[in-house]
C-alpha cells in the first residue's frame, strides 16, 4: 500500500507536475501566440528598394555612345527620368497589399536611388508590382506636390495633360557604320502609356522590420521585347500613341530583381 | 576736489547715455519678409542660413544699386543694376552685352551663369559676384554709417564680411518675382488671349514648337544646360559653354536655359547676344539649328532639327511670347532704389 501510495503519491506528483507543466506550456503558448499576434497587428515593416541602371550587364554611363540595342542602333543616354507609383506586394493569404505612393527617379542625378516604403504588414511576399508612370488618379496637374522637379515632368494640357511617365533621351547612330548622329527622345505619358511591372520576389518580413530589394533597370529592354524598336524609325515619340504603347509594352521587362536582403 | 568729482560724474553719465543711445540705434530685431508667390508657382526654395527679413531685403536693394560695390575692383563704376536694369526685366540690352535676367532666380538650384560655371544656392552665386566679379572691398562700404546701421539691423553684426554682402543681395534678388503677365492672367481665367496668341501657345506647348521641354512653365526655364545648335563646331572658347568648365566633350555648346519671362525686353539673345530680335530667334529655331554630336536630343523634333514654321506660325509664336511681359514687375516701385 505504502508502495502503492508512494507510487500513487509519486504518480500523483508526476501527474501534478505534468498538469503544472502542461498549464505552463499552455500559458506560454497562449502568451507567445498572443504576443506574436500583437506584433503582427501592431508592428509594421518597411520595404527599401535600391534602383541601379545597366545596359546588358554594363553599368550605365551617361553621354557615352557605346551601347547597342536589339535593332543594331549604337546609342548613348543623356537623360533618364521616370515615376514609379502604386507599389504593391503579394501575400498568398492577404492578396495584393498596395503602398499608395509615388517616386520620381532621376538616374543622371542619382545613379543609385533608394526608396523606402513603410506601414507594411509583417508577412511574407512573393511578388512585387508597380507602375512606371502614374495611375489616372494621379495623372493630372494638381495631383502631385508643386515642386520644380514635378513641374519639369508636366505633360502639356493640349497634349493630354498629366505628367511625363518616362523621359529617356540620348544620341544614336542607326548602325555602327553610320556617320550621322541624331538625337532620340522616348517620352511616355497619358494613361495609354502606363507601364505595369510585375516581378517575382521572396520578401520575408516576419522576422524583421525592414527588407531591402535591389532592382536594376536594363535600358536595352526599352528597345527589345516584345517590339524591337529601331530608333531611326521614329526617334521622337511624344504624342505618338502607337509608338508610345510599343515602348510601354517593352517597359514591362526593364527591371529585374538582383538581390533581396 | 568736490567740483572735480562732480565733473567726473557728469562725464561718466554723458558717456553712458551716449553709449546707450548707440545701442538703441543699432537694435537687432529683424522683421520676417513674406514673399508673395504667384498662383501656380512652386514654393521657392529657402535657405535656412539666410532667412528673408525686411531689413535684409532693404539692405540688399541698396547694395544692388550702389556703384561703391565695385570701387577699387575690376568692375569699378558699376553696380549690379548697371547690367540688370528693371525696365529690361533686370537684363541689359547694351550692344555686346548679354546677361541672364535677374528674374525668378529664387527658384534656381542648379547651374548659374551662361556656361554653368557656378553651382549651388543663390547665396553661393552672390558670393561669387561679391568676391570674384566685383571684388568688393567691404571696409570701404563700412565707412558709410548708413551701411553700418543697416548691416547691424539685418544681420546683428558690426564686423561685416563678404558673406553678409552676398546674403543681403541674395535676399533682394529673391524678391524679384515676375508672375503677373498676360499669360498668367489668362491662366487664372481673368482675361482671354487673342486667336494669334492662342495659336502661338499651341505651338509652344506641343510638338510643333516643342519649346516647353526646356522653357518649363511657370518659370519658363528648367535651369538646366542644353546645346540648342547655335554652332556645329564652335572654335571660340566663349562658345564652348559647359565644356569650357568641365572639359567633357559631351558638354560642348551647352548653355543654361534662360527664362522667357519678359523675353520681349531681354534681348539681345543667346549667350553672346548674336540675335537682336525675337524674330531672329524664332527664325533660328525654324531654319537655323546646326547639328552636332552634342546637340540636345530634344532638338530632334518630328522628322528633323528644324521646326520649319510658316510665316503665320512665326507671328503666332511671337505673339504668345509677348504675353509673358509683366508690366507690374517691370514698374514695381519696390524694386527701385
Amino acid at each position: 500500500m505504502a508502495k502503492k501510495r508512494i507510487f500513487n503519491v509519486e504518480k500523483g506528483n508526476v501527474m501534478q507536475v505534468g498538469k503544472i507543466s502542461l498549464a505552463i506550456i499552455v500559458m506560454l503558448v497562449v502568451f507567445f501566440s498572443c504576443k506574436k499576434k500583437t506584433e503582427a497587428d501592431g508592428s509594421k515593416g518597411a520595404l527599401a528598394i535600391n534602383v541601379t541602371y545597366s545596359v546588358d550587364g554594363q553599368s550605365l554611363e551617361f553621354d557615352r555612345m557605346q551601347y547597342v540595342n536589339s535593332a543594331g542602333n549604337v546609342y548613348s543616354v543623356t537623360r533618364l527620368q521616370y515615376y514609379i507609383s502604386h507599389v504593391a506586394l503579394f501575400n498568398k493569404k492577404k492578396g495584393w497589399i498596395l503602398i499608395d505612393t509615388f517616386f520620381l527617379f532621376d538616374a543622371r542625378r542619382y545613379p543609385t536611388q533608394k526608396i523606402i516604403m513603410g506601414n507594411l504588414p509583417l508577412l511574407t511576399y512573393d511578388s512585387l508590382r508597380f507602375y512606371i508612370g502614374l495611375p489616372p488618379s494621379l495623372n493630372h496637374h494638381d495631383s502631385l506636390p508643386n515642386t520644380l522637379e514635378n513641374q519639369e515632368m508636366i505633360w502639356p494640357e493640349m497634349m493630354g495633360g498629366g505628367f511625363h511617365f518616362l523621359k529617356l533621351e540620348g544620341k544614336f547612330k542607326e548602325a555602327d557604320t553610320s556617320s550621322t548622329i541624331s538625337g532620340y527622345a522616348m517620352h511616355l505619358g497619358t494613361n495609354v502609356a502606363l507601364v505595369t511591372v510585375k516581378l517575382p520576389v521572396n520578401i520575408d518580413l516576419t522576422g524583421r522590420l525592414v527588407a531591402e530589394v535591389n532592382m536594376d533597370m536594363n535600358v536595352n529592354e526599352w528597345f527589345r521585347n516584345p517590339y524591337v524598336y529601331n530608333l531611326a524609325e521614329k526617334p521622337y515619340i511624344m504624342g505618338d500613341t502607337l509608338r508610345m504603347q510599343k515602348i510601354a509594352s517593352n517597359g514591362q521587362d526593364v527591371f529585374t530583381i538582383v538581390g533581396v536582403n | 576736489m568736490g567740483r572735480m568729482f562732480l565733473l567726473s560724474l557728469v562725464l561718466i553719465n554723458l558717456l553712458l547715455i551716449s553709449c546707450k543711445k548707440d545701442k538703441q540705434v543699432y537694435t537687432y530685431s529683424p522683421t520676417p519678409y513674406q514673399l508673395e508667390i504667384p498662383e501656380g508657382f512652386p514654393q521657392m526654395p529657402t535657405n535656412p542660413n539666410n532667412p528673408l527679413t525686411k531689413e535684409g531685403v532693404e539692405l540688399g536693394k541698396r547694395l544692388y544699386y550702389d556703384v561703391r560695390l565695385s570701387e577699387g575692383g575690376p568692375q569699378a563704376g558699376n553696380s549690379c543694376a548697371t547690367c540688370h536694369v528693371q525696365s529690361r526685366s533686370f537684363a541689359d540690352n547694351s550692344p555686346g552685352v548679354s546677361v541672364l535676367p535677374h528674374v525668378n532666380l529664387g527658384w534656381g538650384t542648379k547651374h548659374w551663369l551662361w556656361n554653368g560655371s557656378k553651382q549651388g544656392t543663390l547665396e553661393d552665386i552672390m558670393m561669387f559676384e561679391v568676391e570674384d566679379f566685383f571684388q568688393v572691398d567691404v571696409s570701404r562700404l563700412m565707412q558709410d554709417t548708413t551701411y553700418q546701421r543697416m548691416f547691424y539691423k539685418a544681420f546683428g553684426k558690426k564686423e561685416i564680411t563678404s558673406k553678409e554682402v552676398a546674403y543681403a543681395l541674395a535676399q533682394f534678388v529673391r524678391t524679384l518675382i515676375s508672375g503677373n503677365s498676360k499669360y498668367d492672367k489668362y491662366k487664372r481665367g481673368e482675361i482671354d488671349l487673342t486667336p494669334s496668341e492662342k495659336r502661338g501657345m499651341a505651338i509652344f506647348f506641343s510638338e510643333r514648337g516643342d519649346c516647353f521641354h526646356c522653357h518649363v512653365p511657370p518659370l519658363f526655364t528648367d535651369f538646366d544646360m542644353h546645346n540648342i545648335g547655335l554652332d556645329s563646331m564652335p572654335a571660340d572658347p566663349e562658345d564652348w559653354g559647359l565644356f569650357a568648365v568641365t572639359g567633357d566633350s559631351a558638354d560642348l555648346g551647352k548653355f543654361r536655359t534662360p527664362t522667357l519671362r519678359n523675353v520681349a525686353l531681354t534681348g539681345p539673345y543667346m549667350h553672346d547676344g548674336r540675335f537682336q530680335t525675337l524674330d531672329e530667334v524664332i527664325d533660328f529655331y525654324s531654319e537655323g539649328v546646326k547639328n552636332s554630336p552634342t546637340l540636345d536630343p530634344i532638338m530632334n523634333h518630328n522628322g528633323g532639327i528644324h521646326l520649319n514654321l510658316t510665316p503665320q506660325e512665326k507671328e503666332d509664336l511671337k505673339a504668345f511670347l509677348l504675353t509673358l511681359t509683366d508690366e507690374e514687375f517691370l514698374n514695381n516701385p519696390a524694386y527701385r532704389p
